[in-house]
């Protein structure tokens, strides 16, 4: 499990200008963390710290934010909630890019909360960096792998990367009932309705951009639009995102075909998902 | 806080009802003017239309889908007892009180005890407010907040709907001392109700997809056309007791209301049947049916003083109003669900004016003017609260609840979960 948690965290530090990605469990215990020398041990104490003290702010107003990000010292932390078993956190320059961000930390935060639970025993590294970790080198012996390398690369060779990663991964269950429910609900028979992807697409990015979700999804559906045949989506989206999308098209058929036609296009792609093997483990009935 | 109110509504119900036991309403009533079988009468009038709440529920409900019949259900439930409770609080004093002014009622707030046989006079208009206030409920569905419409039902039924009742049921009512003849409500009950309404949808805005971009209208037919069917039947039966309880005395005019009230009904199911044929457009349920509500609306106004060939012209009329009236409030893309506007606003305002048409002695003039007054009253002060109300929390539920339903979205529970896309996995009571 760990050395899974870890393989995880350097997909995202191999990714341009990030400097540094940890995860803590929902007792705020570090389950693994990947730093280059320019953290010592204060500043990854005060780092879980800030961490801490952020979430349970946000527990207290009773926010449970998917993510968020704030800038702590000259660094930008973004911070992904791994669904209640913890946090992952990545510390990155102000110049990297938000896309390949996210999609790095959704990578990891499969692949983390996969290693989660699969394990039955203990899942700490160690106890709290207050108590565990007394200097820096014991933050190098208890956190990093020995064979991590981080990567200058261009942002192109970092999509390419990420990318390939993310089909060598097997799709999720969630990701495979999400792809084949949109599929059947964008299948209507287009050439009646001229103008109707250019019309869909400006619907829905507007739509998306109020509803302030992740940029990325925003881009990626605007390519599976394109060609939606393929199996685009990759990015692992919450449940919140994928209604997100799912409900702005939903509204976009009942504009087109009249709301008795949208709820009946909806009905058939929920019925044809749900004859899927892997809608029994996770439900289309969750976009809706 | 609660405890406090509560003792406050109590002294003030006692203090007011020691201040005026014998003279609570202007009403030309006395406390020993309903008894014997006059009591009787009216007492069953009002459950008769107490039990129209459960036509209206059976008829709105059969018109929406089935992801939003219980928040139809919920609002003729509810808007009834809320509505009893505010006419109890405020609004039997603004509309029966003493009127010195003849614009609205000043006394009998709160009746802790009202004396003899004007318990029966209270029991019967309450149950006529709970019938203006459910009239909107209908046209509102599938997209109103529950609690914004509860809001609005309790300004109707409390201030809106009394204050134009005072002036045409209070003897001193400024159109009562000018002639103007309304006598079981087409105007002062259900057009009031439909103007509520009609001021609800403008703010509200049509269901998502009613209208198309390039102004094709589309149809959304109801989930069940039997409840629509039972719905109309049990309106009917009821309308006797609305327009034969009017008459607050077991007398010979009781042969007439019934009389036209039943053939006017008949006329407009008939009415809009040969209408519908005469276009050419195919004779259907829910246009029969509100084709027969429509010609009870109609006659409500005139049923007393009407002979039956008028009132068979009158209903006649009436359904086919109420028949074309939906397309009319289609062309300006104003939404509403069950035509509660065509037929009880429409075919109400149609009512009253012919009472001054076949009838020598009332005033055309006169029930022209009424029906104007109570419009620019109804509507425009509902559009202005609701238009304020609507800006403190908005009248119209987002577009997730619309396409999740209502009933999942407002009330937790489902009519026909089997069929409303499995979301009752998700409730958590």
């Amino acid at each position: 499990m760990i050395s899974n948690i870890e393989e995880s965290l350097s997909s995202i530090i191999n990714v341009d200008g990030i400097n540094g990605t940890m995860a803590i469990d929902k007792n705020k215990d570090i389950l693994g963390a990947l730093m280059p020398d320019l953290y010592d041990h204060d500043s990854l104490v005060d780092v879980a710290d800030q961490i801490g003290m952020t979430y349970g702010t946000l527990k207290e107003l009773k926010i449970r934010p998917e993510e968020i990000t704030f800038e702590y010292e000259g660094m930008h932390l973004f911070m992904k909630d791994l669904r209640g078993k913890g946090i992952l956190v990545v510390l990155h320059d102000s110049d990297v890019s938000n896309a390949f961000l996210n999609i790095a930390t959704n990578i990891a935060r499969k692949q983390i909360v996969s290693a989660l639970n699969e394990s039955n025993t203990s899942r700490k590294v160690s106890r709290s960096p207050k108590k565990t970790i007394t200097s820096a080198t014991d933050v190098k012996t208890a956190f990093q792998t020995s064979n991590v390398q981080f990567k200058a690369t261009s942002n192109l060779a970092v999509q390419q990367e990420v990318e390939q990663t993310a089909l060598q991964l097997n799709l999720s269950d969630e990701m495979l009932v999400f792809n084949n429910f949109m599929k059947n609900l964008y299948m209507v028979n287009s050439s009646e309705f001229p103008g109707y992807e250019t019309d869909l697409i400006e619907f829905i990015q507007s739509s998306l951009k109020k509803s302030k979700i992740n940029p990325i999804v925003i881009t990626e559906f605007e390519e599976w639009f394109k060609k939606p045949d393929e199996i685009f989506i990759y990015t692992l989206m919450t449940e919140k995102e994928m209604h997100a999308i799912v409900h702005p098209l939903y509204i976009f058929l009942c504009e087109l075909h009249g709301p008795i036609e949208g709820d009946m296009i909806l009905n058939r792609a929920l019925e044809q998902t749900e004859s899927l093997p892997q809608a029994k483990t996770f439900s289309p009935r969750k976009f809706l | 806080m609660f405890k406090n109110f509560i003792l406050f509504l109590t002294f003030l119900s006692v203090t007011i009802a020691d201040e005026n036991t014998e003279e609570i309403v202007d009403y030309g009533l006395t406390s020993d003017a309903i008894t014997g079988p006059d009591l009787i009468w009216v007492m069953v009038c009002a459950a008769l239309v107490m039990f129209m709440q459960a036509g209206f529920a059976l008829l709105e409900s059969g018109m929406t889908r089935t992801k939003n019949s219980v928040n139809v259900l919920m609002k003729n439930y509810t808007d009834m007892a809320f509505g009893a409770l505010i006419f109890w609080c405020v609004g039997y004093g603004l509309m029966f009180g003493v009127n010195p002014s003849g614009y609205v009622g000043i006394s009998g707030f709160m009746p802790s005890e009202l004396p003899g046989g004007l318990n029966a006079h209270f029991i019967f208009q309450l149950v006529f407010a709970s019938t203006a206030a459910t009239i909107m409920s209908g046209s509102v569905a599938e997209r109103a907040h529950y609690w914004t419409y509860i809001f609005c039902t309790i300004i109707l039924t409390g201030i809106i709907y009394p204050i134009s009742g005072s002036w045409v049921w209070s003897s001193d009512g400024w159109l009562a001392q000018m002639g103007f003849h309304d006598f079981a409500g087409s105007t002062v009950v259900h057009s009031v109700g439909a103007w509520s309404a009609l001021a609800a949808i403008i703010i509200l805005g049509p269901r998502l997809g009613r209208f198309g971009k390039k102004g094709e209208v589309r149809k959304i037919p109801g989930h069940n056309l039997s409840l629509v069917a039972i719905g109309g039947f049990i309106l009917w039966f009821g309308w006797f007791g609305f327009n034969g309880g009017s008459t607050l005395s077991m007398s010979d005019d009781i042969g007439t209301v019934l009389v036209n009230t039943h053939i006017a009904a008949a006329s407009g199911v008939a009415g809009a049947i040969i209408f519908r044929l005469l276009l050419k457009k195919p004779v259907l349920l829910v246009g029969s049916v509100n084709g027969g509500l429509g010609g009870l609306v109609a006659i409500t106004a005139g049923c007393d003083a009407l002979t039956v060939p008028f009132a068979i012209i009158t209903g006649a009329i009436g359904g086919m109003i109420a028949t074309i009236g939906g397309s009319l409030l289609e062309k300006f893309k104003l939404d509403d669900v069950v035509e509660a506007i065509p037929v009880h606003g429409f075919a109400g305002v149609w009512g009253t004016i012919a009472v001054g048409i076949f009838v020598d002695s009332v005033s055309f003039t006169t029930q022209i003017i009424g029906v104007a007054a109570i419009f620019a009253w109804a509507f425009g002060v509902c559009y202005i609260i609701y238009w304020i109300v609507n800006k403190i929390r908005p009248l119209r539920t987002d577009t997730v609840s619309e396409q999740r339903g209502l009933d999942y979205t407002e009330h937790y529970e489902q009519a026909y979960p089997e069929f409303v896309q499995g979301l009752h996995e998700e409730i958590k009571r």
